[in-house]
């Protein structure tokens, strides 16, 4: 089972992926970043949820969450965190 | 002098226009198209008689001038480009047919091409939206975009993969009318940029009527992989949803206790 650094390690990953073939500048993560300045449109942010349902089998923003409610990257891993984990509870 | 009418014309040529083009009509050489259909079916024609094809046609009453003036050539001859055809429906993202509201696309030059506009006066921008003599300007625009639609479906994206073309932005400028006569549309490609989630093209339309610049339209667009778009477009959605949700329980919330009108 995937841990929370597990998790958040992939999430960081994508991100920087994505930022550098936009040509942006990659940086070390550490979750406080906000979400709207690190450079992901809403159309590379989409992207990012595509690529993350396909590594983790889930998509927090189909019910649980709305995007408003993820304001940084440590919010946007944590909405994976907690959708992996209640899928987990629920198959149990 | 009497008055003439558009039927008292010279016989030599005529201009077939749609006869929702009511006012357009009372200029002499034009002829709504259900009575030079009427007259060509009769063989009522003056012979050397020279027909242009004008804007509003169906392709039915295309294709029945084309079938006649063959029938009733040389009595009677289309006049150069000839009987217009649409371009392919699927190309210009249309359901219906009458909608499609340019010719086939050709290529003049590196990243330019050039259509004819071919209206029917069925189009959905026409059917309730018509004043004056002129072609309106919303017509010409959604012309425009199923043009630029056109170019880069033929000649730009490739693959089998499914994609939505999404508006970035649309600047327009028409210095002169376009009456429902031939009219073409050139395309010059500005600029190309591909991105992670798509191409992005800006690009300028001119319209022109003969020699005359009629319009010129600017815009830019993204040709964006169908699951991306879905996507944003769903995370969009619900945040909208949400938002509103939490305005209008806003709204209905009880007042607190302090805040009672005395």
């Amino acid at each position: 089972m995937l841990t929370t650094t597990d998790i958040t390690a992939t999430v960081h990953e994508r991100i920087n992926a994505l930022l550098k073939e936009d040509g942006k500048p990659v940086r070390l993560l550490t979750g406080d970043e906000p979400l709207a300045r690190i450079g992901l449109s809403s159309l590379l942010l989409a992207r990012l949820i595509i690529e993350l349902e396909a590594e983790f089998g889930a998509d927090p923003f189909e019910e649980d969450y709305v995007i408003s409610d993820v304001r940084t990257v440590g919010a946007l891993a944590d909405a994976y965190v907690e959708t992996l984990a209640n899928l987990a509870a629920a198959a149990a | 002098m009497s008055r003439s009418t558009a039927q008292s014309v010279s016989p030599d040529a005529v201009i077939a226009v749609g006869d929702r083009f009511e006012d357009f009509l009372v200029n002499r050489g034009t002829v709504p198209v259900s009575d030079l259909l009427a007259r060509l079916r009769s063989g009522d024609i003056p012979d050397g008689l020279t027909v242009g094809i004008g804007q509003g046609l169906s392709d039915g009453e295309l294709e029945e001038i084309r079938a006649l003036a063959d029938r009733l050539a040389p009595a009677v001859t289309v006049a150069k480009p000839g009987v217009p055809e649409r371009a392919r429906q699927r190309l210009t993202h249309k359901h219906d047919a009458k909608n499609v509201l340019i010719g086939p696309v050709g290529q003049t030059g590196e990243h330019r091409f050039a259509a004819d506009l071919v209206l029917d006066q069925q189009v959905e921008v026409l059917e309730d939206h018509l004043t004056g003599q002129h072609i309106p300007a919303i017509t010409l625009l959604e012309a425009a975009r199923q043009f630029w639609t056109v170019v880069t479906e033929q000649f730009y994206v490739t693959g089998p993969d499914r994609t939505r073309f999404v508006i970035g932005s649309v600047g327009s400028t028409f210095h002169s009318f376009v009456f429902p006569l031939a009219a073409t549309l050139q395309y010059e490609l500005l600029e190309l940029t591909r991105t992670p989630v798509g191409p992005v093209f800006k690009c300028r339309i001119s319209i022109h009527h003969g020699d005359t610049l009629a319009s010129v339209i600017d815009a830019e667009y993204r040709v964006i992989p169908e699951p991306f778009s879905v996507k944003q477009e769903k995370i969009a959605a619900r945040q909208a949803v949400s938002a509103e949700l939490t305005r209008l329980r806003e709204q209905s919330a009880p007042a607190m206790s302090g805040d009672r009108v005395a």
